[in-house]
C-alpha cells in the first residue's frame, strides 16, 4: 500500500533530517529535499515521486515525500506547516489551489528555502524559483493529430472535457480545439462537461455519436471522460470507427487501451518533472540559480493501442509503487 | 397525500390497512392530484420539444441513453422519496453507490483469485453490495435514532466517509477484475428496447409503488413525516421505522451500484460521486415535500425523467449544456411553488 509506505518512509526522512542541523546547506551533497504532491494516492505523483527519488539519490541528496490523502488545500497546508519545522533546504511542491498556497508558500520563502512548483502553480510566481509543468496545449494538440491521422484529415470531432475553469483541461481544449482548426475538413461540432462522471460521459458520447454519423473522434480530456467515452463507443457498436483519445496513463486508462477501448493516450511525463525539480534544487543549494530556467513546459507523449506493449512507450506508464 | 392522521390508531393496532382515504372536498380531490399531473406535463412537453427540434430524439440509440442514464438517478431516487417523506433527508446515497459497488467489486475479484465458479462469484459480489450498502444506510438510521441527531449531519458525514472509504477499499483505482458475465448483462437489452438495468429498476419503482402506498410500512412512512409525535402516540415506534427507512435507501444506493458497475463491467471509483443532489432534485420536482408527509415513487419517477431528458434533448439539439443545470433549476424553483400554491388552495376548498 503506497499510502502505508509513504508514511513509513516519511517518518524514515523525518529522523533522518532530526539529525541533520536546522537549515543545513547542501555541503557535500547531502540536502533534505521535501516533495509535497497533489494528492499521495494517485499514480501520477507516485510516477513523480519515482523520477525525484532517482535523481536524489544520483545526487546524494535526501528526499522527504509527505501530502495529504485528498487533494486539497485543507489536507495540504497542515503538511507545509509541519514541514517547515523540519526546514529542509528546499520545497517542491504540487499546489492544491492556485491562491490558497501562497502564504504556506511564503513561509518557506521567508525562512530562505527555495520553492520550486511542479504540475500545479500559484497565482503568485514571484515566490517560485522555478515552475515545471506539461504543456497542456501541445497534449490538446497531440490529441487533434492523432484523431486527424486515424480519420484522414476528414470528418468531425467531439471533446468531452471536466467542467471549465480548471487550467489544465481547459489549457488540453484550446489546444485541441486550435489544432483541429488546421485541418480544412475537419470540425469541432460539441464540446460537453461531465462534471467528472464516467456515466455522465457515457451518455454524452451516446448521444454525440448519435447525433453526429460522420463523428470520426472524442477526445476525453481527462481519466474518468476518457473511460466514460471509450465504453459508450464500444456499446455503441463503434469501436473502430470512433477513435477514442484520453489523457494520463493511469494503470485503469492503460488497460483500456491494451484493450482498444481507448485508443489513445496522451501521456504527461510527471517522473521527468520531479527528476528536474530535485536537479534545480540541487543547483539552487550550490549557488547556480542563474542556471535554473523560471518555468519550464515539458512535452507529453503519446501511446496508441498499437505502441502499448513497445517499451519505449511503456516507461512513460504511470506506476502505483514509491520508490524506496 | 392528505395528512393520514385519522388513520393512525386502526394502523397502530395493525389491522385495518386501507388505501389513502380521499380528501373530502372534491376540489381538494382534484389539486392533490394534479400534482404529479402537472409535472407529467411538464415531461411531455419537454419530450414534444425535443422532438420536434431533433428527429434523432425519437431512436431507439435516444431512448437507450436516456433510459440507461435514468437508471443511477431514479435508483436513488426512490430510497430519497421514503426518506423525504419521512421529513428526512439521505446526502450519502450518492457515495453508498460508489462504496457498496467497490465491496462487491472486490468481492468478486478476490472470488475469481481463487478460481470460484462464475455463479458463486456473481451471486457473493450482488450480496456483497447489497450488504454493505444496506448496512452502511442502517448506521445513517442508528445515528439518526439513538444519537438524535439530524438526518443532515449524519449523511453529510456518512458522505464523507464512504467516499473516503471507496479510494481506501483499492488505492484509488477502478476494479474491473469481475467475471465478463457482469458487463455483458450490463450492455444486453430485451429486443433491442429495454436494457436489464432499466428492467431492473422498473421493478424496482413499481415494488417501491407498492410499498408506499399499499402497506402499513408506506402508511407510516406518511404518518411519521406527517407527524412524529402524533405517529408515536398512536403506537408507531418511529425510530424502528426511520432505522428501516434509511436501511432501504442504502439498498437502494446498493443497487444503483450494481447497475452502475454492469453498465462500465468495472467498479468506478468515481461512481455515484455528486449524485445526491439530482436525486433530491427529482423527488422534490415530483412533488415530495422536504418538511416530510407528502411525495410519490411516480413523482419522483417524473422527476428523474424531466432531469436526464433535459440532458440528452439539449446535447441532440446542440444547446451548451449548462443550460441544461439553469433549466432543472427552474423547474425545480417553478415545481416548488406550484406545489405550495397548490396546498393554499386545497386547504382553502
Amino acid at each position: 500500500m503506497p499510502g502505508k509506505q509513504s508514511l513509513a518512509c516519511a517518518a524514515l526522512a523525518a529522523l533522518a533530517l532530526a539529525a541533520l542541523p536546522a537549515g543545513a546547506a547542501r555541503a557535500q551533497g547531502a540536502a533534505t529535499i521535501a516533495l509535497v504532491p497533489g494528492i499521495t494516492t494517485d499514480a501520477f505523483y507516485i510516477t513523480m515521486q519515482r523520477g525525484a527519488a532517482t535523481e536524489a539519490k544520483k545526487l546524494g541528496d535526501t528526499l522527504i515525500w509527505q501530502g495529504g490523502s485528498s487533494f486539497s488545500p485543507e489536507t495540504q497546508i497542515p503538511v507545509l506547516q509541519a514541514l517547515l519545522a523540519k526546514h529542509p533546504a528546499a520545497l517542491l511542491i504540487a499546489p492544491t489551489d492556485v491562491t490558497a498556497l501562497i502564504n504556506p508558500i511564503r513561509q518557506f520563502v521567508n525562512a530562505h528555502i527555495p520553492v520550486i512548483a511542479v504540475d500545479t502553480t500559484i497565482s503568485d510566481a514571484s515566490l517560485l524559483t522555478s515552475q515545471i509543468t506539461s504543456n497542456n496545449v501541445q497534449g490538446g494538440e497531440a490529441a487533434a493529430d492523432a484523431i486527424a491521422k486515424f480519420a484522414h484529415e476528414a470528418g468531425d470531432v467531439a471533446v468531452i472535457n471536466v467542467k471549465p475553469g480548471i487550467s489544465t483541461t481547459d489549457a488540453r481544449q484550446k489546444g485541441f480545439i486550435a489544432a483541429i482548426a488546421k485541418y480544412p475538413n475537419m470540425k469541432v461540432v460539441a464540446i460537453e462537461y461531465d462534471d467528472d462522471s464516467p456515466t455522465k460521459a457515457f451518455t454524452q458520447a451516446q448521444l454525440l455519436i448519435l447525433k453526429y454519423p460522420n463523428l470520426k473522434g472524442i477526445f476525453g480530456t481527462n481519466v474518468f471522460s476518457a473511460e466514460g467515452v471509450g465504453k459508450a463507443v464500444s456499446a455503441s457498436g463503434r469501436k473502430g470507427s470512433v477513435d477514442v483519445v484520453g489523457y494520463d496513463a493511469e494503470p485503469d486508462e492503460v488497460k483500456l487501451l491494451k484493450e482498444g477501448v481507448i485508443t489513445t493516450l496522451i501521456i504527461q511525463q510527471p517522473a521527468k518533472e520531479g527528476a528536474l525539480a530535485v536537479q534545480y534544487a540541487a543547483d539552487i543549494l550550490d549557488g547556480k540559480a542563474s542556471a535554473v530556467p523560471k518555468s519550464v513546459q515539458l512535452d507529453n507523449v503519446v501511446a496508441t493501442t498499437a505502441t502499448a506493449e513497445d517499451p519505449n512507450v511503456a516507461q512513460y506508464f504511470y506506476q502505483t509503487e514509491l520508490a524506496r | 397525500m392528505s395528512p393520514p392522521l385519522d388513520r393512525e390508531a386502526p394502523l397502530a393496532g395493525g389491522a385495518n390497512v386501507e388505501a389513502a382515504a380521499p380528501p373530502s372536498h372534491p376540489l381538494a380531490a382534484l389539486l392533490a392530484r394534479a400534482s404529479t399531473l402537472w409535472t407529467l406535463l411538464i415531461l411531455l412537453a419537454l419530450i414534444a420539444l425535443f422532438g420536434i427540434a431533433s428527429p434523432d430524439f425519437f431512436s431507439r440509440a435516444s431512448w437507450l441513453a436516456t433510459s440507461q442514464f435514468a437508471v443511477e438517478y431514479l435508483l436513488l431516487g426512490l430510497g430519497e422519496t421514503f426518506v423525504i417523506i419521512t421529513g428526512g433527508i439521505d446526502l450519502s446515497v450518492g457515495a453508498i453507490l460508489g462504496f457498496s459497488g467497490m465491496v462487491g467489486a472486490l468481492a468478486m475479484s478476490a472470488l475469481i483469485a481463487r478460481h470460484t465458479g462464475t455463479p458463486v462469484v456473481l451471486a457473493a459480489g450482488i450480496a456483497a453490495s447489497l450488504a454493505s450498502g444496506s448496512f452502511v444506510g442502517w448506521i445513517n438510521g442508528q445515528a439518526i435514532t439513538r444519537l438524535r441527531l439530524t438526518p443532515f449531519v449524519v449523511t453529510l458525514g456518512m458522505l464523507s466517509m464512504c467516499t473516503g472509504g471507496i479510494y481506501l477499499l483499492n488505492n484509488g483505482e477502478n476494479i474491473d477484475t469481475i467475471p465478463d458475465l457482469v458487463g455483458t448483462l450490463g450492455s444486453y437489452s430485451i429486443g433491442g428496447w429495454i436494457p436489464l438495468t432499466v428492467l431492473v429498476t422498473a421493478l424496482a419503482c413499481a415494488g417501491s409503488a407498492l410499498l408506499l402506498d399499499q402497506t402499513r410500512f408506506g402508511l407510516r412512512t406518511y404518518a411519521i413525516g406527517s407527524n412524529p409525535v402524533g405517529a408515536a402516540r398512536a403506537g408507531i415506534d418511529v425510530e424502528r421505522h426511520l432505522v428501516k427507512i434509511y436501511t432501504l435507501a442504502g439498498f437502494f444506493s446498493a443497487v444503483a451500484g450494481l447497475m452502475v458497475m454492469a453498465r462500465f463491467a468495472s467498479a468506478s471509483v468515481q461512481a455515484g460521486a455528486n449524485d445526491e443532489l439530482d436525486a433530491i432534485t427529482a423527488v422534490v420536482i415530483g412533488g415530495a415535500s422536504l418538511f416530510g408527509g407528502r411525495g410519490t415513487i411516480l413523482g419522483t419517477v417524473i422527476g428523474g425523467f424531466v432531469i436526464t431528458v433535459m440532458v440528452t434533448g439539449l446535447i441532440l439539439i446542440g444547446v451548451q449544456p449548462f443550460w441544461q443545470q439553469v433549466a432543472v433549476g427552474a423547474i425545480l424553483i417553478f415545481a416548488v411553488a406550484v406545489d405550495q400554491l397548490r396546498s393554499r388552495l386545497i386547504d382553502l376548498a
